[in-house]
Parts: structure tokens; sequence; C-alpha cells
């Protein structure tokens, strides 16, 4: 017989052998023993958890012939074809390759068909999230009431994929990542299976290196078995994941919190001439610092992930503070992203060093919280100014804040000078009128002659009319640009509080339109000021000459 | 083709498939990731002729019998690689794959699917070669190779034999182009320490046209360092003529200045790239400041990252030029200039 990866070999054959899963296995064991069996299962978590084996373990259980207690017993003929795959009712479709319509289709045909060595027929369909729609829709009816001989499990890494009218029909069991500790307890039984020897040390790196997934723990295993022969030392299972030993995270640490930069940037050529990937590296120096920063808050927090002896994690986690391991944290975390993308990825990681142990890493956030400061003291005295803005006169001393209104500010001026509308008149409006051309002439002259020969005509709450002799087209025309009309609104605001509006007209004569018939106006003053566009005053008279 | 003992570098990745090999603890599921151009492919079809040869002793092929032919020749029909067909693997490709897989071998060893760039899979392919991957039958091995595994799903990477080549360390670098391509050792040790570990491109950087192309790069940095703005401007109008030579001028010039952090931060020569420059690094990284060149580092990598997509090189260059000539740049420019003779 050829050689089965380990991971294969040693797949748990009965409920007790899974480990780190004791709320699934232990409900469906109760399950099994007391005949209350479902008809349709999801079993969904991460990869290498168990989902498969489960399944396949809650089969054999089901169709057992010597069955005594819950679990399956391994040796009746039934067991022995299903743990060689060669059973005829238990089905394992491959939900991935096999993922239209048609398999569903076929399956259907085939589920009635009563059972010929157990009590049931066990379709196990794996990866299901792969099924098409259709697959899916078409499985539902089966489903929900499949023949009382036929047991569907569902297993997928990502039931978000799964539709909620499959998810609705089946028993869920989530299956949880598996501690470092289970792990490595399942790890020794393996090794001591297998005859192989394991250090304490490399079976702790195993287990965390597999981030919860066994399948990886033992693939990693198999590897160290051939990589070191029957005896894996913690060095082997460094050379392997290209991972480093804990004393060169140690001494870069002590680098970055000693800010010793020559010393780190030395340590990273010393790693590469060793081979090892310096983004692994960065990788793990960031679980390291992340785990001292744990270490920091609360004392013996990170004992469970295995990083070495607690009393050198502690002493370590001390030469540092708080800020500085969450920025050290951070700059590491950001260059083993960037070093993915990176054709040169050690210069990042120098980089980041440098940035990490260098003043200037901490002057930033000094910097930083200096802005903050100068920020909210500006705040304050805006806050100021918006208090005192009713109450002062025309033209504040303060012209940054008030040429370029910001929109929260002009907010809160139109409500706090909300009361104060009555108060304003055309004929106040005429009064500043001397002053506006005073700064106006100051500020912007030539906008100043364009103006000498205007007048405010009519006025209609904040809404300002301006008249130019009807000679003067082109004064009226430039005092319509957009900029310019924005300045002279701006600058009423300025005299007069407020947010102001301004139409422009050519008047004939000395008379004021507006003054004679006040409602009229009114009226199209309001439809301007709704619609927009301009006013266009028709003579019937001329008309009738034109023809 | 090498056999395996002859790799470049991997001493401890070809080790450790050998000692597979000749073990019998051949495992069904391979994946080989690491950056590109050390040699993942060389080792992946050096190890698949060892599992292949049909008299192979001490784990390694013997180079000679059938089997190591028809390998070497690529018509081992018992040996299937596949890549992506365009830019992507797809998932009829893995189906292909998956009918020849129940079959016995023809030649009554075993049969080796061979996945390059498997990071490129669809979604759908790499789910459909799940359940292959993990329990194929008894002869079958597979082997993925890939430079960016973090692409592949997690339930891929877990059904694998996980392989990391590294970047090869710089004597082994050396060693193997002067006992592989015929290098004098003296000329090989400038592109293996410029190449970053990686043989492919140590060999790109070996040729000749490369050599000058540097010196230019080194030119302009000089001419850089007396330009006014308008000079600045023109050079990057030149220089990124094209998107490779754009992308290039970055990297060295990434180099550079990595060395000038360096040796201010360490005062170590034998840690510089550059070691043809070593006396003007010495005398260059004394007019900055290392605040200013980590901001230099910082702006050219960020313009590699920009060079690389679809952004406008003229403007990358011009806007980094600028502040290389000391305009648009947070720090006070140091008197003197590059003296690059």
């Amino acid at each position: 017989m050829t050689y089965l990866a380990l991971y294969r070999e040693w797949r748990p054959r009965t409920f007790g052998e899974i480990i780190g899963q004791e709320h699934i296995t232990r409900t469906l064991k109760n399950a099994v023993e007391s005949g209350r069996t479902g008809h349709a299962y999801l079993f969904c978590g991460t990869r290498g958890t168990g989902k498969t084996t489960t399944a396949k373990v809650l089969a054999k259980a089901l169709n057992c012939a010597g069955r005594e207690g819950p679990e399956p017993c391994n040796r009746c003929e039934s067991c022995k074809s299903i743990n060689e795959g060669l059973s005829v009712d238990v089905i394992e479709i491959d939900a991935a390759s096999n993922r239209g319509i048609d398999e569903i289709r076929d399956l259907r045909e085939k589920i009635k068909f009563a059972p010929t060595m157990g009590n049931s027929r066990v379709y196990i369909i794996d990866e299901v999230h792969m099924l098409t729609n259709e697959a899916f829709n078409a499985l539902l009816k089966t489903l929900e009431e499949p023949p009382r001989h036929a047991v569907l499990i569902l297993a997928t890494t990502e039931p978000h994929k799964v539709p909620l009218t499959i998810l609705s029909r089946c028993q869920r069991f989530d299956f949880r990542r598996i501690l470092p500790a289970d792990m490595i307890k399942r790890l020794k039984e393996v090794a001591a299976g297998a005859g192989l020897e394991v250090e304490e040390e490399a079976l702790r790196l195993i287990a965390r290196a597999a981030e919860g997934g066994l399948r990886d723990a033992l693939s990693i295993l198999d590897q160290g078995a051939a990589f070191g022969g029957m005896k894996i030392t913690a060095g082997d299972v460094h050379n392997i994941l290209g991972t480093v030993r804990i004393d060169a995270l140690n001494r870069m640490a002590g680098h970055l919190a000693g800010r010793e930069t020559g010393p780190a940037l030395r340590l990273v050529a010393e790693l590469t001439g060793e081979g090892k990937d310096l983004r692994l590296f960065a990788r793990e120096m960031a679980g390291y610092l992340r785990a001292l920063l744990l270490e920091k808050i609360s004392p013996h927090a990170a004992a469970e992930e295995a990083w070495g002896e607690p009393a050198q994690v502690a002493g370590m986690a001390a030469k540092f503070s708080k800020e500085g391991l969450v920025r050290a944290v951070e700059i590491m975390a950001e260059a083993e992203q960037n070093m993915k993308w990176s054709a040169m990825p050690a210069i990042v990681l120098e980089l980041a060093l440098v940035r990490a142990c260098s003043a200037g890493g901490l002057s930033d956030t000094e910097s930083l919280s200096a802005r903050l400061a100068a920020v909210e003291e500006k705040l304050n005295s805006l806050a100021g100014v918006e208090v005192k803005t009713p109450a002062k006169p025309a033209a504040a001393p303060d012209r940054k804040h008030q040429e370029a209104p910001r929109p929260r500010e002009q907010g809160l001026a139109i409500e706090q000078t909300g009361p104060q509308d009555n108060e304003i008149s055309l004929e106040k409006v005429r009064q500043a009128w001397f002053d506006l051309m005073d700064i106006m002439r100051r500020e912007r002259l030539p906008l100043y002659h364009n103006y000498a020969k205007a007048q405010p005509l009519a006025l209609k709450g904040r809404s300002l009319t301006v008249g130019f002799p009807a000679s003067d087209v082109l004064g009226r025309e430039m005092a319509e640009r957009a900029d310019n009309k924005k300045y002279l609104e701006g600058l009423l605001g300025r005299l007069l509080q407020g947010k102001w509006q301004i139409t422009f007209k050519n008047y004939q004569d000395k008379t004021e339109p507006t003054e004679q018939e006040p409602a009229a106006r009114d009226a199209v003053v309001e439809v301007k000021r709704r619609f927009g566009g301009e006013e266009i005053i028709l003579d019937d008279e001329e008309q009738g000459t034109l023809f | 083709m090498l056999l395996l003992k002859k790799a470049a570098g991997h001493k401890q990745v070809v080790r450790m498939l050998r000692n597979t090999v000749s073990q019998g603890r051949v495992a069904h599921a391979y994946l080989f990731a690491g950056p590109e151009g050390v040699g993942k492919e060389t080792v992946a079809l050096s190890f698949a002729r060892a599992l292949l040869c049909s008299s192979s002793a001490d784990g390694d092929a013997c180079g000679v019998c059938r089997s190591c032919r028809q390998v070497r020749s690529g018509n081992h029909p018992d040996f299937y690689a596949l890549g992506p067909d365009g830019a992507s693997i797809k998932i009829e490709q893995i189906r292909d794959i998956q009918r020849k897989v129940p079959y016995r071998s023809y030649q009554g060893g075993r049969k080796i699917f061979l996945i390059r760039q498997a990071e490129t899979m669809t979604g759908q392919a790499s789910n459909c070669l799940l359940k292959t991957l993990e329990e194929p039958p008894p002869d079958t091995v597979f082997i993925l190779i890939t430079a960016r595994p973090q692409l592949l799903p997690p339930t891929i990477l877990s059904r694998c034999q996980q392989v990391f080549f590294k970047n090869i360390p710089l004597p082994e670098l050396v060693e193997g182009l002067v006992r592989l391509h015929g290098m004098a050792e003296e000329d090989a040790l400038l592109p293996a320490a410029l190449s970053g570990g990686s043989m492919g491109k140590a060999l790109a950087y070996t040729s000749g046209s490369y050599q000058e192309k540097r010196q230019a790069v080194y030119k302009l940095l000089q001419a850089l360092s007396e330009a006014g703005p308008c000079e600045a401007l023109e050079m990057a109008e030149k220089a990124a003529e094209s998107r490779e030579s754009a992308y290039f001028t970055l990297e060295i010039l990434s180099c550079w200045y990595r060395d000038l952090m360096v040796y201010r931060e360490t005062g170590e020569a034998g840690l510089l790239f550059n070691h043809d420059h070593t006396a003007l690094i010495k005398s260059e990284s004394e007019r900055f400041e290392t605040p200013a060149l980590l901001e230099i580092i910082e702006s050219i990598e960020s313009a590699k990252g920009k060079a690389e997509t679809n952004i406008n090189t003229r403007l990358i260059l011009e806007a980094l030029f600028l502040k290389l000539a000391g305009f648009a740049y947070n720090y006070k420019k140091l008197p003197g200039t590059l003296n690059y003779t």
C-alpha cells in the first residue's frame, strides 16, 4: 500500500476521536442513541475543523449493524465498506465539481431506492456552497421531505453562500477553530501512533501556524517527518515554515524597544542570509508585538497563544510603552501588507524598522496631538466668533474667517440672525451701501468703479435688487459674473449678517419701478427666486411697429 | 534539466523532497510557494523526475533512464502540466485533469499533475479541485506552483503540503551563477546582490545593456542633484519614455537610497547592495538626515506601486524628480551635490 498523508490516515473514525467540537459530537451522539436523527444536516466551519470527518462518522453510526451506544463499531461490514469508500449506501458528492441542476436531478432520481445493507442512505454533499442557484432550488423539495431512509449531510466552508431556503431546512452545526491546546493533544496522539518523536516546542509551533485547522497541522507534521526523519525538532519546523526562532523575534523586539536602528537592520541582513522569508518574519513580528500588547493590557492573556516562556514575554512587554507597542504593531502590520506586493520586500521591511526605531516615529504621534490641540483651539475660537457675530458691528477685524465663510458658519449665522430679520429695511441697506462701497474700494478697486453708478433698488427679506442705469449694461453684466456677485453677497453678509441674494437690473431714468407696484413686484421677485432666470419686459407698442 | 541535488539554493527544501522520495513518504499534493524567479518550477520539474524515475537512487532521479529522458523532452505520458489559459486557469481545465486522475498510469509508476501559477485558478476551478486534491488515487501527485499563495483559498492551502521557497541567499546564488552559467565570481556578485535572491532576476541583470542602464540612472541622479525644476521635469519626461524603463529607474533609485539609509544607520559596508560604489555611498549618506531618507524612500516605493498600475508614468516621475531635486520637499536641502563619475 502506498503512503497516505497523515491527515488521511488519521481521519477520526468515531465521535470520540473528533477533538475540539464537543458541542457537535455530543448532540449527534445523543441523537443517534435516541434514534432522533434529522434528515438534513448542514456542517459549516473553516478548513480542517472536521466537517467531512463528522459526516462520515455519522453516516457509519446510522448504518452500523453492531452498534452499541452511539459510536460506530468500525468492525461490521457496513462500517468497513464506508471506511474504504466502497459503500453503496453512503454517497459522497463533490458539489464543487458536480454543481449543475442535472447532478441534483440525478440525486433526486436515485434517492428513492432503499438502502442495500444498512438502515439508511446517506448523501454527503461536500463544498455545497458551489452549487448553482438552479441546483440549490432543485434540491429544496428533496431536502425538506426526503424518503424515510435518506439522510442528507451538507458540508461547506462558506455558509453565507448557501441560500436561506436551504439553511432553514437543515439542522445547522457550526464547527469551531480548534484551540492550540486541543490540537497539541491530538498531534501527540498522531505522532505516537505514527512512531514520530516530536519536541514539545515544535508541537507548539505547529499548533500556532495551523491557525485552527487540524489538517494544516498534520500536513506540517508530515513535512517535518520527511524533513527530519522520525525525530522532529523546533528547528525543523522553523525551516519548513520559513519562520524564525522566538529568540530572533525577542532580539528584534529588544532593538525596537531600545530604538537601536543599526542592530535591527543588521538582524534583517542576518535573517536574509539564512534564507528566511522576510514577509513571514514581518507577520510573526506583528503577531509577537500584538502578544506583547495583550500582555501589557492584561497580564497572562497571551499565554494561550504559546509564544515562548511567559516570564520572557512579560519582561519584554515591560520594556515598551503601550502607545509604542500600538504603533509598532501598526507599522509591522502595514509593512507586511506592503511586502506582499513589493518586488523588493527587504526594503519595505527596513524602512518600517527605521521608522519604528526613529525618534520621529514617536514625534509623529506628538505632532498629531499638537495639531489636534491647535484644531480644537481654532474650533473654540470659531465658536466664540459665532456667538459674538450678531452683536458685532460691521467689518469685524478678523477678515480671514469672514471672507470665506464656512458652510457651517453660514448656517449658524442664519439661525442666529433669524429673529432680527425685521430690522433690515431698504433704508438700512442704503445706509450701509456707502460703507460697503468704501470696503470695496479698498479691496477690489476695479469692481468699485463698476458699481459707481449702481444703487440698491428693492429689498425682500434678504434678497436685494441692485439697479444700474439703463445705459450701463456693461456694468450690470460685470456685476452678474458669478465671482463678483458672490463677493458682493459676502460683503453684504459681512456688514449686515445673514446670507444674501442679489439680483441686478437696469432701470429707466430715476424712477424705481419696484417701489411703485410693490405687490406685483413681490410676486415677480418670488417667482424669480424660486425658478431663477431673468425678467424680460415686453413692450407691446414696439412690437406693433414691427409689422 | 537539473537533478535535485544540483539545484541552486533551497538546500532544505531539496533535502526534504529527497527524503520524501527515498523514505516513500510522498504526499499526494504539494504547494511550492515562493517569490518569482527563485527556481520553484526548476525544483518542481526535478522533483517530478525523481518521482517518475524507474531507478531513482538516494531520492534523486538517475537522469539516464527512459522516464528521465521522457520528462526532459516533455513527452512523458504520466506527466501533465498546465498553466493559465489566458489570464486564469478555467474550470474546464480542472475537469480535464479530473477525468485523467482515476485512470492508472501508462508506465506503471506515478501520475504527476503540475499546475503553474495556481493562484490564477478561478473560484470555480479551485473549488472544483478541492475533493480531488484531498483524496486522489494512490499513485497521483499534485504539484501546485505559485508566487502568491495568499491569493489561493485556504481550503486549497490546507490540503497541500506547503513547501516555502525563499530568496536564495547571496553566497549560494553567486555559487549557482558561477556553476550553472559559467560566470566569473566577481561578475556574479553584483547582479546577485541586486536581484534580492532571485535567480531569474540575477540572470537578467548580468546582461551588458543592464549595466549601461544602471550607470545611466546614476548619471541621472547626479544631474538631479544639480538640477533646477525645469531640468528635473525634462529628465522625468525622458525617463518616462517607456513604462519598463521607468520602473527600472525606480528600482535602482530605491536600492540607492536604501543603501544610503542603511549605511547611515549601521555604518557597515557589508550590508549594501551597490558594492561597487561604497565610497560614494559613504560620502553621500552624510548629506541626508534619516527622516529625509525615509521620506524619499517612501516616495519612491509609492511611485513604484503606482507605476505598476495604469497611472501616467510621466506624472509620477515628475512629482518624484521634483522631490529628489530638492523641491516640493519637507526637509531642508543640504548643500553639495552627488559626485558620480
